[in-house]
């Protein structure tokens, strides 16, 4: 009963969230901040300072401070309908102990969180005058590929190291992609298939990166050691928006938002019992970009995600949340012409430390 | 600068993520059950019962005296003593059957002990006149070996219902036949000691043992706390040829070195009736809440050591809600019910379970629930 009611929320969840920010901040076009003398170091040092005190609880001080007033009340809003869906989701979640019938509350509760956090590093980059190193947005290309090692820091599994491979091809609206990983008596493949139902194509240069696919997934993966099969179908849906959107201070940031839900199937191959189990994971971040776009370009984000089914487990901070939260990281791509180099690393129950070499084609012009 | 700022976040988190966060229990569960004083030295076998006071006569005229807690039913140790120490010694148990007898092995025979009673049915003191040198003592019911069926009780997650968990224990108290208590942790809310404290004098109500793993929740505060009071996080024992796992999943997951000892049990015992208690299940029923171990490949991971070995039960705890489902094929109860604020809409509020084991058939028979509300 669960999964269809979650389902049937979940293809309105990451469009209503990041439309309702936007239009609460009545923001639909990059938009041009009232000309304002530029900051000093000292007040520059200032903002950067009141977007953490008081900017985490009071979102856009940063920008108030450094003069930015427009986007500062942006940011504020954005912080109210943050809290407002996460409050809308969470609150009964909490009050009813977790119970199954709440769980819908999700659906609000992460975009919410999403919000909440991502308005927080908007702040603080923008206030330290982010917009001025900014890099510009390269079209997405038509194939991504990319060979790779992890390093899993985890001493609950009998295997560290473990060679990657990934491949992401583009045409029109529609995507394929195809990863997985192998080493020490383990592998996991992957394969998807998605839409882009909104924000740039292949090839096309875009002025604005907000984005909005939807993904259907499988996966497969083998653990020989510990005896087990673990197959996994999945739907989800990952916006992107472009923050200069909020304000020209943003320029070159975006927010990431991802929800899925999906159904994990673990054969245990020694008894030859099998479990089934639903999925809900969640994706939420915030990053920025360098580079001109074109001959070099690099594109870092931090984020949270909100799964435990993947190698980096989740946290366990000594509290009484040590047993529904995720897993946090950072993911940072730089290109050079066709070539270009990834580092991901992940941190949860287990470090996942991650390094590709990847191809992009066509290869984009200077 | 992005470099730096890569650094930096991988800084920020390092601490949060930690590979291993109960690793210094598995360390200190291995300390328990030992104790020195000027010319004795108590060892009990696999750690199952915290010393809780070891003390000599005052003024070297032997004897003295050893205040254990027991996590166990069935407790082996060894008294090492020298010439001075020789004499007349007390032995106390707390949380421990009504029906405990001591024997007492001594270098020169047996040694004749004296039955004292206790001031409740958890409590039980003999004196025992000891020689120098080593005794071998062994504190057991009459039934240890008897195959018949019984029976136990589980609950979980007490927490801030400590004030009135009295209630629940009455319950318990009334439910005939039983002969003790597993409990999967929470036995506080916030790890304080005044709630240790409560907790014991609560304990005065109940008339069977109460042996525990820990929770997240006694990780809140101190957990030193714990370890003073009533000794391992993680406690492995048999009685009446069923033996019992409750394994120490405070942290969200299994330290690997209680892991290494759990792979000996499930060697052990894989065709015998084995037992597996922890406080967060490996993997919530309802997937999505992720109400489980932080890591679902760890969880995945243990179910399928424990339906390899195969294991007969698991009990867990942490969702304050009851659930019968399976997992890996094994019989899988969660129980939440210990007062600690409900799950809604379930229609259960506190409660236990009542486990029926039948050791001849090497099964476990029925497993009921007990509304306490």
């Amino acid at each position: 009963m669960l999964g269809p009611m979650l389902w049937r929320c979940c293809g309105g969840l990451v469009i209503s969230a990041v439309a309702m920010s936007m239009s609460l901040a009545h923001a639909d076009e990059p938009v041009a901040e009232p000309v304002a003398p530029p900051p000093t170091r000292a007040r520059r040092a200032l903002a950067i300072g009141a977007a953490i005190v008081p900017g985490v609880i009071v979102r856009g001080a940063g920008h108030w401070v450094a003069r930015e007033r427009r986007t500062a009340r942006r940011l504020l809003v954005i912080e109210g309908v943050g809290l407002a869906l996460a409050a809308a989701g969470g609150i009964p979640i909490g009050f009813s102990g977790g119970a199954e019938e709440t769980l819908p509350g999700l659906i609000f509760l992460v975009p919410g969180t999403g919000l909440l956090l991502g308005s927080i590093f908007a702040d603080a980059w923008g206030a330290a005058g982010g917009a001025g190193v900014a890099g510009e947005p390269s079209p997405p290309p038509r194939l991504d590929a990319a060979l790779g090692y992890t390093f899993v820091g985890d001493p609950r599994v009998p295997f560290a190291n473990l060679a990657t491979a990934e491949a992401v091809a583009r045409r029109g609206r529609a995507q394929a992609a195809a990863s997985g990983w192998f080493g020490d008596g383990t592998w996991r493949a992957r394969g998807a298939g998605g839409l882009r139902l909104r924000g740039p194509r292949p090839a096309e240069r875009p002025a604005d990166t907000s984005s909005l696919d939807v993904e259907m997934a499988v996966a497969a993966e083998r653990r020989a050691d510990q005896g087990l099969r673990v197959a996994t179908a999945e739907v989800g849906a990952l916006a992107r928006l472009d923050l200069a959107r909020i304000g020209p201070s943003l320029r070159g940031t975006f927010t990431t938002l991802g929800v899925a839900l999906g159904l994990e199937r673990i054969r245990y191959t020694t008894s030859g019992a099998a479990d089934t189990s639903s999925l809900f994971a969640a994706h939420l971040g915030w990053g920025f970009l360098l580079g001109d776009g074109r001959a070099r370009s690099l594109e870092t984000e931090v984020y949270y995600e909100h799964r435990r089914d993947t190698l980096a487990g989740g946290l366990t901070p000594p509290t009484p949340f040590n047993g529904f939260v995720g897993y946090v990281g950072a993911v940072t791509t730089g290109w050079r012409g066709r070539w270009g180099a990834s580092a991901r690393f992940d941190a949860g129950s287990a470090y996942v430390f991650s390094l590709a070499a990847r191809v992009r084609l066509p290869e984009l012009q200077r | 600068m992005r470099s730096a700022c890569l650094l930096a976040l991988m800084a920020a988190v390092a601490p949060v993520a930690c590979t291993r966060p109960g690793d210094d229990r598995a360390a200190r569960d291995l300390e328990i059950g030992t104790a020195r004083a000027p010319g004795v030295a108590v060892a009990i076998t696999d750690g199952l019962a915290h010393v809780r006071a070891l003390s000599p006569a005052a003024g070297g005229s032997g004897g003295g005296a050893i205040e254990l807690w027991a996590q166990a039913p069935i407790l082996d140790l060894t008294l090492d003593l020298d010439d001075a120490a020789a004499g007349t010694w007390t032995i106390t148990v707390g949380n421990a059957l009504a029906d405990l007898a001591l024997t007492a092995a001594t270098p020169s025979g047996a040694a004749p002990v004296t039955e004292l009673g206790g001031p409740r049915p958890t409590v039980r003191t003999w004196t025992l006149d000891l020689p120098a040198g080593r005794t071998s003592i062994r504190i057991a019911p009459p039934d240890a070996a008897d195959l018949a069926p019984w029976r136990f009780v589980v609950m979980g997650d007490i927490q801030d219902a400590l004030p009135h968990v009295h209630e629940v224990f009455a319950r318990i108290d009334a439910e005939p036949g039983a002969r003790f208590v597993i409990s999967t942790g929470d036995i506080v809310h916030r790890g304080r000691e005044d709630e240790y404290e409560l907790f014991e004098q609560q304990l005065t109500t109940l008339d069977l043992p109460f042996y525990s793993t820990i929770g997240n929740h006694e990780l809140w505060g101190d957990v030193d706390g714990w370890y003073r009071r009533f000794g391992r996080a993680t406690v492995h024992f048999d009685f009446r040829a069923v033996a019992f796992s409750l394994v120490d999943s405070a942290s969200a997951g299994i330290d690997p070195a209680i892991d290494a000892l759990l792979d000996g049990w499930l060697a052990e015992h894989a065709a015998g009736l084995h037992i597996f208690a922890t406080h967060y299940p490996p993997l919530d029923p309802i997937g999505v809440r992720m109400g489980s171990f932080a890591s679902r490949r760890e969880g995945q991971a243990l179910l399928g050591r424990l339906a390899a070995a195969g294991v007969d039960l698991t009990l867990y705890g942490h969702l304050h809600t009851y659930i019968a489902f399976d997992n890996a094929g094994i019989p899988a109860h969660v129980s939440g019910g210990g007062g600690a604020e409900p799950m809604r809409f379930d229609g259960i509020d506190r409660h236990f379970l009542v486990v029926d084991v039948d050791p001849t058939a090497s099964r476990v028979t029925a497993v009921r629930v007990v509304r306490v509300d």
